[in-house]
């Protein structure tokens, strides 16, 4: 199974889009921070990578660019 | 020369108690002597003013040319005019007179508080940048939770079976959407960056004379006034033409609003104005498009914010047009201001061709 990893700062966004993936039987795991996001990089890695593009603290570019060079 | 000034120094000496710039020179224009305050006005000596004339000090030539001629002429006892006068780099808009003394031409200067002059327009532009950032901070906020709200209502929408209760989900997103186009109403003017190209002023005012026409038809008469001589103005010429349709369709508005109005008229006119502050610069040549109507005036009550957003007079107006103006010739620039009473309104739009 795809692993699909989504970040975004607003709680009402996640859970919306958590129950729009699981009505396709896609499972995704959420990010409050893009931080916690690029942590989670050093141990993992997701197929897909969606993320929000201002948001408190890191943002959703500058995470794009950080992870690119985790993964590469 | 140095004798000249040591000897004329002794008759103007009480001068330098003045906080008035004076300038003493020769039926030929020849500076012989200034005050202490005309030295602190151009941070130079007195002996750094020797060999100049009263019209080097000046960085337009015309006016002072033809208060000097008069005055030596002795066809006026004293002369004023407003000049700008050469600092450095800078430039300072004053407003000077000439006196003829005996055989001495005496000059006063006095410098223009810029900041009166341009208050206004500076205040403007400066309250429409703090709402716009206001606006954009407040339209980011916003957006999310629209986004939440619009989400959960399409997830409801495909669980229900019954058509009437989808309605209810489907008013919500629509709602929703209409929001979030406001608040993209909100948000853009600030987004896109200027695409300049060189073009004559006419072109725009002839198609938005167009626009008006098709758009009006014969409701309105629209009466042109153009200075035919106008140099090409650098700017983006979408932009411009969505400002000059703005203040047009305002204009327009007002009047189809006010039937007692006789004959409603809108005067297109185009000018130059050389020597204009504008916002925080002098500019050596600004060009100024009026849009004038004979409608009631702006209502009093919102005289003071009709730049500001989701201000408006009209009940079904969105009041974005005109902060929206704002902002567009503030990226160019330049200044939208006003005149309103009953009867005759003018909003110029004030653009900067030269920098000084």
């Amino acid at each position: 199974m795809s692993k699909i990893w989504i970040v975004d700062d607003d709680q009402s966004i996640r859970w919306v889009l958590d129950r729009a993936l699981q009505k396709v039987n896609l499972y995704a795991r959420f990010f409050e921070r893009a931080e916690d996001l690029l942590s989670a990089l050093a141990t993992d890695k997701p197929d897909v990578l969606m993320t929000d593009i201002r948001m408190g603290g890191m943002s959703g570019l500058e995470l794009l660019k950080k992870s690119q060079n985790k993964v590469s | 020369m140095q004798n000249t000034l040591m000897t004329s120094a002794q008759g103007w000496q009480s001068f330098d108690l003045l906080l008035t710039c004076m300038v003493v020179a020769d039926r030929a224009g020849r500076i012989e002597w200034v005050n202490i305050a005309t030295q602190h006005l151009f941070e130079r000596s007195r002996r750094s003013f020797q060999e100049f004339s009263l019209e080097s000090l000046f960085e337009d030539k015309e006016n002072f040319q033809k208060a000097f001629e008069t005055i030596v002429n002795q066809r006026a006892m004293s002369v004023t005019f407003v000049g700008a006068i050469a600092k450095l780099d800078d430039a300072v808009l004053v407003s000077a007179s000439l006196h003829m003394d005996n055989d001495r031409v005496i000059m006063e200067l006095h410098p223009i508080d810029q900041q009166t002059l341009s208050e206004r327009s500076i205040r403007l532009a400066r309250e429409i940048e703090i709402y716009q950032e206001t606006f954009r901070n407040l339209a980011h906020e916003v957006k999310n939770p629209l986004g939440g709200i619009r989400g959960a209502a399409q997830l409801l929408d495909m669980e229900l079976d019954n058509p009437a209760q989808r309605e209810y989900t489907q008013l919500i997103a629509a709602e929703v959407d209409r929001l979030q186009q406001l608040v993209d109403r909100l948000i853009r003017p600030a987004q896109a960056g200027l695409q300049r190209t060189m073009f004559n002023i006419h072109e725009v005012c002839e198609r938005v004379y167009t626009l008006m026409r098709a758009e009006y038809q014969d409701k309105l008469s629209i009466i042109r006034d153009y200075d035919a001589s106008l140099p090409e103005i650098y700017a983006d010429r979408e932009k411009i033409v969505q400002i000059y349709l703005n203040i047009c369709r305002n204009a327009a508005q007002a009047l189809l609003g006010a039937p007692e109005i006789k004959s409603p008229t809108i005067t297109l006119k185009t000018r130059i104005k050389s020597r204009q502050f504008l916002l925080d610069k002098v500019y050596r040549q600004v060009l100024v498009i009026s849009v004038i109507d004979n409608g009631p005036g702006i209502p009093n009550h919102i005289v003071d914010r009709v730049f500001h957003p989701l201000v408006t007079g009209r009940p079904e107006g969105t009041g974005l047009g005109l902060s929206l103006a704002q902002e567009l010739a503030r990226q160019h620039k330049g200044v939208i201001e006003f005149d309103s009473y009953p009867g005759r309104t003018e909003f110029r739009i004030l653009l900067p061709l030269e920098e000084v």
